[in-house]
């Protein structure tokens, strides 16, 4: 009779950062929300006042002004520049904002990863969540981060301070939970 | 309340209509303060901007669609925004209770003297008063934050009045400023 399988797991005790927060914070919003990107939001405000200017010439022989077409394309101008220029800031503010709000979340943490789940328990909770109430997981320089979930809907597992060898225990464990839904930082699905 | 008195057991699994509090209060609760007051100050503004367009007749030729879009603007924020806002916030509360993500409906909530603790399927809590960021009452749930974007609901359905005045008298206390209520300004507390 076949020994059954030897079921991996690994256990690890971490404390988070501000700067790892905002990290994964920004990491995850550039996955889960890609047309978000400022990149695209500012290409789609570009495109917009493109468009307005190319209604200069009706503007003017209709309404006999070209105001109206030349308002709405400096709006969208200054809209792009404002998105690339400030919407990194404004979203590190955020992830600083909410991790400064959540004393919980720099406690330290043990946290057992399972193929299935992982169990994690700090001074003052004690929790079990399944890889699948995530919605997907990446995995950056500096970390492993997981989004989705009911309550604390980031989970981040830092990868300074674990060993190669954890290391490669993690990404297998993740990789193999997540499947498709598991991604490097370049954006392509492993 | 002091350290001798008795805790506050609360036990209670969320229906649709809870989630739908719960989200109407989070709404609430979102919009309160800047985001409201900005709201109304610039419906106010777009309004006199069409109201002095209009009464202007060499400006009102030339700029009729501005005053119009103004005044649009001007309705859209002053009136509608809001009720919109949150009816589309609570009719998605509504599907999210159906699709699952509400969570484990069963929950039960402990309010000692010391912290406040949490107990569901797989999670367990015992939280001090000091370590939440924000506590939240409006007619029908009563809102407990760790964090911002992190929240445990209580229906209020759950609690006789006894229990519900030594649970507002315990939040008052321990949280101050932190406690907020529905309709009550923060520095009258």
């Amino acid at each position: 009779m076949p020994e059954p399988k030897k079921e991996r797991n690994l256990t690890v005790e971490q404390a988070l950062t501000e700067q790892d927060f905002r990290e994964a914070y920004l990491a995850m919003r550039n996955i889960a929300y890609p047309k978000r990107r400022r990149g695209i939001q500012a290409g789609l405000c570009l495109t917009a006042a493109g468009l307005a200017a190319t209604m200069i010439p009706l503007s003017q022989s209709q309404l006999h002004t070209a105001a109206p077409p030349c308002a709405v394309a400096g709006v969208f101008l200054l809209l792009a520049a404002a998105v690339w220029f400030f919407q990194p800031v404004l979203r590190g503010r955020r992830a600083g904002r909410i991790f400064r709000s959540n004393r919980l979340m720099p406690l330290k943490t043990q946290m057992t990863l399972l193929h299935d789940r992982v169990l994690q328990k700090s001074r003052y909770e004690r929790s079990e969540r399944y890889w699948t109430e995530f919605s997907f997981c990446a995995s950056t320089p500096r970390l492993f981060v997981a989004m989705g979930g009911i309550g604390r809907n980031l989970w981040i597992l830092r990868k300074e301070g674990l060993s190669e060898e954890k290391k490669e225990e993690a990404e297998k464990i993740l990789s193999a939970a997540f499947g498709r839904r598991y991604y490097r930082m370049d954006g392509k699905r492993r | 309340m002091d350290s001798k008195t008795e805790p506050v057991n609360v036990n209670f699994a969320i229906t649709r209509e809870d989630a739908v509090h719960i989200r109407a209060a989070q709404a609430e609760l979102a919009m309160r303060g800047f985001y409201r007051v900005a709201a109304r100050v610039l419906g106010a503004c777009f309004l006199a901007a069409a109201v002095a367009l209009a009464s202007i007749p060499a400006l009102r030729r030339t700029y009729r669609w501005a005053c119009a879009a103004a005044a649009v603007c001007g309705v859209s924020l002053l009136f509608l925004w809001q009720p919109l806002l949150k009816t589309v916030v609570m009719a998605g509360a509504a599907e999210d209770f159906e699709a699952g993500r509400f969570g484990t409906p069963a929950r039960a909530v402990r309010f000692s003297p010391q912290a406040v603790e949490f107990r569901a399927e797989r999670y367990e809590a015992a939280i001090p008063y000091d370590m939440l960021w924000l506590a939240y009452e409006d007619k029908n749930v009563l809102l407990l934050y760790p964090g911002i974007g992190e929240c445990h609901a209580v229906p209020k359905r759950a609690l006789s009045k006894r229990e519900l005045e030594a649970v507002n008298r315990l939040l008052t206390d321990r949280m101050r400023q932190k406690f907020l209520q529905e309709g009550a300004r923060e520095w009258t507390k």
